[in-house]
């Protein structure tokens, strides 16, 4: 009798502190912790100064990224969007940019049907093709409608 | 049976209803939530969201959601889920936190304005004057970022004096305060609208105005070479060339070259304040007593 009077205790116990954690849980505001990730999320929306990556980077070299037409095309679309991109006024419609599509474009197809869907891209991107656009495909966070290169498979 | 066992059987029993009924999900939702499954812990809650039939279960349940997007630092999403929420009683005990979670997410969302809005209409509904330090950090943050030196300095000192210090303690921290916000110690802020004018006249000056030489110097090498390649083609004859094709890029780099030295100032500003907030974050942390 005294076992069972002991275990009900216990399990009355425990059920009572089930509930008396979820109601602090429920109630309490954590001040520290909300400074914590202040700091964190504001540091990370600084824009730190970092380079687009070269198309071909980490691959392991073979023809198809080695030849000069690749080389030529990787080197003047990695000096575009580090160095020139951000002096021109214009406005990528899309989401990924032109110049981020056509690097996703070429690595997934190859220079050459990647090299026509790029053109076939910046052919698409001006005013008189907005007017066509979906405004269901904004992206919010972007506010550019989106174009992704699984669209194209 | 003695009345003690009695007693514990019915206590178990009871619970055991309670358990099977909604408030097992309840309790599902929050030990999710606890272990630090908050997306799981929202779908539960969504899920119950639908079953409820009190607007005070529908607002707290709300509230418990909007806790998990903003653990899963989504907090345009949290502040969807809390914005809806309404209350007409200014004593409900989620009035308060409601109010500080919307804060905190505007403010966090990038929106110190409306941070600062929420907090304003707290202030203004709320009776419970004891619990306004908790909104003290976030609005600090907000007037920092907005530049209202001067209501920041006077919300840091009330929050001093919310504090209940030992007198010594206080002298200090408010002469710490009076340093951190004197004219030399404030961030160098950059005008966005001073940038965009020395780029105006001087293609590139603005960039180096906003601390970016390197940028600066290479936005007016491209503005000059093209200006000189529509010149030297104008000057051959060529004239479609040199006025279309030279100019037409012209305008590109030139306008380019006006709005880049606008988002440089910009951002500089805002790693500035980043920084000045991020030590004000860690001196708070460290010499308050946060409950």
């Amino acid at each position: 009798m005294q076992s069972l009077l002991v275990r009900l205790k216990t399990s009355s116990l425990g059920l009572l502190l089930i509930f008396i954690s979820s109601v602090s849980l429920a109630q309490h505001i954590d001040l520290k912790a909300d400074l914590l990730l202040t700091d964190s999320v504001s540091k990370q929306k600084i824009h730190h100064h970092e380079k687009r990556p070269y198309i071909f980077k980490n691959q392991r070299k073979t023809f198809k990224n080695c030849n000069p037409v690749s080389l030529a095309y990787g080197g003047s679309l990695y000096v575009y969007q580090n160095v020139i991109s951000q002096h021109l006024s214009a406005d990528c419609l899309y989401d990924p940019s032109c110049s981020d599509f056509s690097k996703q474009v070429v690595k997934e197809y190859g220079l050459f049907k990647g090299g026509l869907l790029s053109v076939d891209r910046l052919n698409r991107c001006n005013r008189i093709a907005a007017t066509d656009l979906d405004p269901g495909t904004i992206n919010k966070k972007t506010h550019r409608f989106s174009d992704s290169v699984k669209r194209y498979k | 049976m003695p009345p003690i066992t009695k007693f514990y059987f019915s206590f178990i029993f009871l619970c055991g209803i309670f358990l099977s009924s909604q408030a097992s999900s309840t309790l599902k939702c929050d030990s999710l939530y606890a272990s630090g499954k908050y997306f799981e812990a929202s779908i539960e809650y969504e899920r119950i969201i639908f079953s409820v039939k009190s607007q005070a279960e529908l607002r707290y349940f709300q509230y418990k959601k909007a806790l998990c997007y903003k653990k899963l630092m989504e907090f345009d999403r949290a502040l969807n889920e809390l914005q809806p929420i309404y209350f007409t009683n200014s004593g409900d005990s989620l009035f308060q936190r409601v109010y500080y979670e919307q804060s905190l997410c505007f403010y966090l969302n990038g929106e110190p304005t409306k941070a600062l809005w929420k907090i304003d209409e707290y202030l203004r509904r709320s009776a419970d004057t004891a619990s306004f330090h908790v909104f003290m950090p976030v609005r600090l943050f907000c007037l920092n970022e907005t530049f209202q030196w001067d209501e920041a300095r006077e919300c840091f000192m009330r929050f001093i004096q919310m504090q209940n210090f030992a007198p010594e303690k206080e002298a200090e921290m408010q002469q710490m305060v009076n340093n951190l916000y004197k004219k030399k110690n404030l961030p160098p802020i950059k005008s966005i609208k001073r940038a965009e004018n020395w780029s105006r006249f001087v293609p590139g000056s603005g960039q180096i105005y906003a601390g970016e030489a390197g940028e600066g110097i290479v936005n007016f090498l491209i503005n000059v070479s093209v200006l000189a390649f529509s010149a030297h083609q104008v000057y051959n004859g060529f004239y479609i060339t040199g006025y279309l094709a030279g100019l037409g890029f012209f305008n590109k780099t030139y306008h380019g070259g006006i709005k880049r030295s606008g988002i440089l100032a910009s951002q500089k500003n805002k790693e500035l304040i980043v920084n000045f907030n991020s030590k004000i974050n860690a001196s708070i942390r460290s010499s308050f007593e946060l409950n």
